[in-house]
């Protein structure tokens, strides 16, 4: 029997339910709980161990369809939220980081993708894990960010933004990561760094917003603090049209990046 | 007198924006007239010409700093307006079908960047303390990066042959149709396509022989050949026959070592988190 995708509506469950369990722990624990961390740990782990079997059994890293990239954003997380609990103790982000990983767990048990067996010649590179893996991860670190980006406008008493610019910075660094392997890739696949192509233009737009974010003055008042949430947010929804939504513009069809569409 | 200062600066921030807002409206007006700048025309010598004249530009507006428009051009104003012009170019390039990479906006907000990015970097330098590397390697690998694809792409020249296998020539072709000779020659010894179970291509590998010497051209694993020049095999093929693509960029080792100074200021950045300058 293949340990694949047709595993996953069995697997996925108990990693949300596990991390469920640990964002319970954590809401009814005032100081740091070390079994919530230890819960919200074993959800990753168990996820992590679908990914590797889903590796196994594809005989190639899983990052190529849009449902394998939702699967490893669901991981990142998971581990995201891990992270920022147990490093900055906000009791509330396990929930989160919860509630966002089983939506995209939910996609993918819904609206299963179908797979190849052999990665598109384009797609094989040793660009090809760091790019999209490193990405991932910092599409986690910055839907966390917009998480407390949200609470923070809905709630203006809260003080957030020493967490959130920790958050950004390494969602930043690791976007920028992304940016240029990617761009190292792209030189030895189609001869240029850089070419303005639909997804470049829209990674361009998101990280120029998130570093203006980051560039805002430091000692923040009311006003400069509903600015900041506001440019946050506003970075999040080009990374959206960056990751997926520019497949639905005109621009994509000259677009080299629409891989899953062939 | 405090207070007619305050009027006085805040009139004169006004007429600034106002200034900048017309210079962006007749800029765009003229975009939409022309096809885009013919920038083979500031082809080596005169785009380092013109690189040189702007790093004395640079210099010149440093020292002038205490100007309105050295101090404009070192402000947080123009730090915003940098980003701000990035997210806009970023945007109506991404939903434009062909992107007019080339107008007169984008090549007046890339200088802008450039120009207020360079400043910033000479002053951050001196200020940056405790994070000095870090600010150095991220400002001055996207100096690099941005310079050497700005002054750079005049002397940017792609061409393309098609080969059959056993064919051999020097003559290619720009995207115009222009025959060019490339000065050397590319023989087709043999191109191979490998497909899945499904009928997916899976591979394709192309032997060549380049000036004599023995190459094998993939997908992602291009040949070298001389200072800048790259040879690649594009996705436009079938048994038997390939079309070879050669790209002479001189400029993008450049890139290189800006992307690799970026790349070690983005791994910093994630490790340390929101340090800030001391002092």
């Amino acid at each position: 029997m293949e340990l694949g995708w047709n595993i996953f509506a069995y697997i996925a469950p108990i990693a949300v339910l596990l991390s469920a369990a640990g964002a319970v722990v954590a809401l009814r624990h005032k100081e740091r709980s070390w079994v919530a961390t230890l819960l919200s740990s074993l959800a990753i782990v168990v996820m992590a161990l679908f990914v590797g079997m889903l590796w196994h059994t594809l005989g190639r890293p899983p990052l190529r369809t849009m449902g394998e990239t939702r699967l490893w954003y669901s991981l990142f997380m998971l581990v995201a939220g891990t992270v920022t609990y147990h490093r900055w103790h906000y009791r509330w982000i396990l929930s989160f980081s919860t509630l966002m990983a089983t939506v995209f767990i939910m996609i993918n048990i819904l609206r299963p993708e179908i797979h190849d067996e052999s990665l598109m010649p384009a797609l094989q590179s040793v660009w090809f894990i760091p790019h999209v893996s490193v990405y991932m991860f910092s599409y986690s670190l910055l839907g966390c960010a917009t998480l407390l980006a949200m609470c923070g406008i809905v709630n203006a008493k809260l003080e957030l933004r020493e967490v959130i610019e920790r958050l950004l910075y390494g969602g930043i660094g690791l976007f920028t990561v992304g940016m240029l392997t990617g761009a190292l890739w792209a030189k030895d696949a189609w001869g240029a760094y850089w070419s303005w192509d639909a997804k470049e233009a829209w990674a361009a737009a998101t990280w120029g917003l998130f570093l203006l974010a980051i560039h805002l003055p430091t000692r923040p008042t009311r006003r400069s603090n509903v600015a900041y949430y506001a440019i946050i947010i506003a970075a999040f929804l080009s990374l959206q049209m960056c990751w997926y939504g520019v497949n639905y513009l005109p621009s994509a069809k000259e677009s080299v990046h629409t891989y899953n569409q062939q | 007198m405090k207070l007619e200062h305050s009027h006085s600066e805040m009139s004169a921030k006004k007429h600034r924006w106002l200034i900048i807002s017309i210079i962006g409206l007749v800029l765009v007006i003229i975009d939409t007239f022309i096809k885009g700048v013919d920038i083979t025309l500031f082809a080596f010598p005169l785009n380092v010409l013109l690189a040189l004249l702007w790093l004395a530009t640079v210099a010149r507006l440093w020292h002038r700093r205490g100007t309105t428009f050295g101090g404009f051009m070192l402000s947080a104003e123009a730090t915003w307006l940098s980003f701000a012009l990035m997210v806009v170019v970023g945007i109506v390039l991404g939903t434009q079908a062909e992107p007019k990479t080339t107008s007169l906006s984008v090549i007046t907000a890339t200088l802008f960047t450039l120009t207020h990015l360079t400043l910033i970097t000479i002053r951050g330098w001196r200020n940056a303390q405790g994070i000095r590397l870090r600010f150095t390697l991220l400002h001055c690998g996207l100096i690099l990066l941005l310079g050497a694809g700005f002054w750079g792409a005049p002397d940017r020249h792609v061409v393309r042959m098609a080969l059959e296998k056993g064919e051999r020539s020097n003559i290619a072709y720009s995207t115009s149709g222009a025959a060019e000779n490339i000065g050397f020659e590319i023989e087709l010894s043999s191109v191979v396509t490998k497909r899945d179970d499904a009928g997916r291509l899976s591979a394709i590998e192309a032997e060549v022989v380049i000036d004599g010497k023995c190459s094998t051209l993939s997908v992602n694993h291009p040949a070298t050949k001389g200072f800048g020049t790259k040879i690649y095999i594009v996705n436009d093929f079938k048994d038997g026959y390939a079309v070879i693509e050669i790209i002479d960029e001189p400029w993008h080792y450049l890139s290189f070592v800006g992307i690799v100074m970026l790349l070690a200021g983005a791994v910093m950045m994630f490790a340390a988190g929101p340090k800030k300058a001391r002092g």
